[in-house]
C-alpha cells in the first residue's frame, strides 16, 4: 500500500469571511485521483487554493508527505496548482515564462521548456507573445508546468476548460502517467473525464 | 554576466524584456517628471536667481512623485494574472526574486530620471558641480526608493484603494531621501562639499539593500500564503 501524500483532517475555510467548507477530512494515496465536484460557489477551488497552502484553514490541517518527512526544502514544490488564472505574462512569450520558471524554481525541471511544448503542440506558437495565444493555446501553456516539474501532488482546477478534444485526451494521459508514478491528484471539474485508475469522489455540499 | 545571482538576473531581464514589449509603461514616469519641470518655471515669479537657488529641490520632488507613481505597477501584472502565485509555488527564493524586481524597476524609471535631471537641470542654469551631485544623489536615493517601494507595493498588491495607501506609506520612508538629496545639491551651488549627505545616502541605499528584499519577500508570503 502507497503512503499518503496528502492528508486533510477537519478542515474548515472561508472565502471573503463566509464559511464555505465545514469539517471536511480525507486522504489521498500515492496513485489516486480525487475528483471534487459540486455546484457553483461549493468551495472546490477554495480546497484546492488550501491544498496548494495559499490560504489558511480556520480549523484542521492540511498535511502534504513532504512537510511529515521535514523536508522543508522540496515541500513548496512537491505540489503543481493548475488555477483559473493561467499565470503567464502576456507580454513574454510561452517560452519566455517557461524558461523563467525553470531558471528561478528549486528544486530545478525535469524537461526543458521547448521539449514540453513541443509535446503538447505548442511548437509554432511558443515565440509570439502569450497575449496573442486562443484561451485553449493558454490553457496548455498553463499545463506544460505539470510536464516540466517533478511533483508528487497535482492540484486541477478546472483543467479541461477550453481544450479541445485531442489536448483534453492528451491530458487524461498525462494524469494516467502520474498515476502510474505514483503520484496523486485532486481535480475539480464539472466535466466528466476518462481515467483507468479508479477515481475517487467527492461532492461538496452547498453551505448557505 | 556572473554579477548577482541567477534569480536576480532572470527576474531583472524578465521586468526589462516585458517592460520593453509595452514601451508606454517606462514613459510615464518620464513624461510626468518632465511636466512637472517644464510647468514650474510658469509658477513662480520672475525674481533673478530665485529658481535657481531652488532648482534642485523641485527636480529631486518631481523624481520623488515620479518614481512614486510608478511602483504600484511592480507587482500589479503579476498578481493579476496569477504568475506571482506560480513563482511563489515555484520555490523561488522569493529574496532574490526581490531584489530582481527592485533592480528591474530603478532601471526603467531610476535611473533614467536620474541622468535626465543632467540636460534639465543644466537648461536650469545650474553649475557642473551642482549638476554631478544632483545625478549622483538622484541614483542613490531613487535605488533606495525601488528596494523599500518593492516591499510596501507587494504589501499593498491586490487591495482596494491599494495605489492611494502604497504612496501614503512610502513618502515617510522617502521624505528623509528628498531632504538630504536636495540639501546636497543646494549646498554644491553654494560651493559647499555635501560630503555628510551624500554619505547619508548611501547609508540609507546599504540599509534598505540590506533590510528591504527580506521585506518584500515577507510581503509576497503575507499577500498570497
Amino acid at each position: 500500500m502507497s503512503k499518503p501524500i496528502l492528508e486533510v483532517t477537519n478542515i474548515s475555510l472561508s472565502r471573503a469571511q463566509n464559511l464555505v467548507v465545514r469539517d471536511l477530512s480525507f486522504s489521498v494515496l500515492g496513485g489516486e485521483i480525487l475528483h471534487l465536484s459540486g455546484s457553483n460557489g461549493s468551495g472546490k477551488t477554495t480546497i484546492l487554493r488550501a491544498l496548494a497552502g495559499l490560504i489558511m484553514p480556520d480549523n484542521g490541517r492540511v498535511a502534504r508527505l513532504e512537510e511529515k518527512l521535514g523536508n522543508i526544502t522540496t515541500s513548496s514544490h512537491s505540489v503543481i496548482y493548475i488555477a483559473h488564472r493561467h499565470g503567464l505574462e502576456e507580454n513574454l512569450s510561452p517560452l519566455e515564462n517557461l524558461n523563467f520558471l525553470s531558471q528561478v524554481c528549486t528544486p530545478p525541471p525535469i524537461r526543458d521548456g521547448i521539449s514540453v511544448l513541443e509535446t503538447l503542440g505548442l511548437k509554432a506558437s511558443m515565440h509570439i507573445p502569450t497575449a496573442r495565444l486562443s484561451a485553449g493555446q493558454k490553457q496548455r501553456v498553463s499545463l506544460a508546468r505539470l510536464l516540466m516539474f517533478d511533483a508528487s501532488l497535482w492540484l486541477l482546477d478546472e483543467p479541461f476548460t477550453a481544450l479541445d478534444t485531442r489536448s483534453k485526451k492528451q491530458l487524461e494521459s498525462m494524469i494516467d502517467a502520474h498515476l502510474d508514478r505514483k503520484g496523486a491528484v485532486v481535480l475539480a471539474s464539472h466535466q466528466r473525464f476518462n481515467c483507468k485508475s479508479h477515481v475517487l469522489k467527492h461532492s461538496l455540499p452547498m453551505i448557505v | 554576466m556572473t554579477l548577482f545571482p541567477r534569480v536576480v538576473n532572470e527576474t531583472t531581464s524578465r521586468e526589462l524584456r516585458k517592460t520593453f514589449r509595452n514601451p508606454s509603461e517606462i514613459f510615464y514616469p518620464l513624461i510626468f517628471f518632465v511636466l512637472v519641470l517644464t510647468m514650474f518655471p510658469f509658477s513662480i515669479p520672475p525674481v533673478p536667481g530665485l529658481f535657481n537657488s531652488i532648482a534642485s529641490g523641485i527636480l529631486w520632488t518631481a523624481a520623488l512623485l515620479a518614481i512614486s507613481l510608478s511602483l504600484e505597477t511592480l507587482f500589479k501584472a503579476d498578481y493579476g494574472s496569477g504568475a506571482l502565485e506560480v513563482i511563489y509555488l515555484s520555490g523561488a527564493d522569493l529574496v532574490l526574486v526581490g531584489i530582481g524586481k527592485s533592480l528591474g524597476h530603478w532601471i526603467i524609471s531610476g535611473l533614467p530620471i536620474a541622468l535626465l535631471a543632467f540636460p534639465i537641470g543644466w537648461a536650469l542654469d545650474l553649475n557642473f558641480l551642482t549638476l554631478w551631485v544632483l545625478v549622483l544623489t538622484l541614483m542613490l536615493g531613487s535605488a533606495t526608493m525601488s528596494l523599500t517601494g518593492a516591499s510596501i507595493s507587494a504589501l499593498t498588491v491586490g487591495l482596494r484603494g491599494g495605489g492611494f495607501l502604497l504612496v501614503m506609506l512610502t513618502l515617510p520612508f522617502f521624505v528623509p531621501l528628498l531632504i538630504f538629496g536636495s540639501s546636497a545639491a543646494t549646498n554644491a551651488s553654494l560651493g559647499i562639499v555635501p560630503e555628510a549627505e551624500l554619505y547619508f545616502l548611501g547609508g540609507m541605499f546599504v540599509l534598505s539593500l540590506t533590510v528591504a528584499p527580506w521585506a518584500t519577500a515577507h510581503a509576497i508570503r503575507i499577500r498570497l500564503g
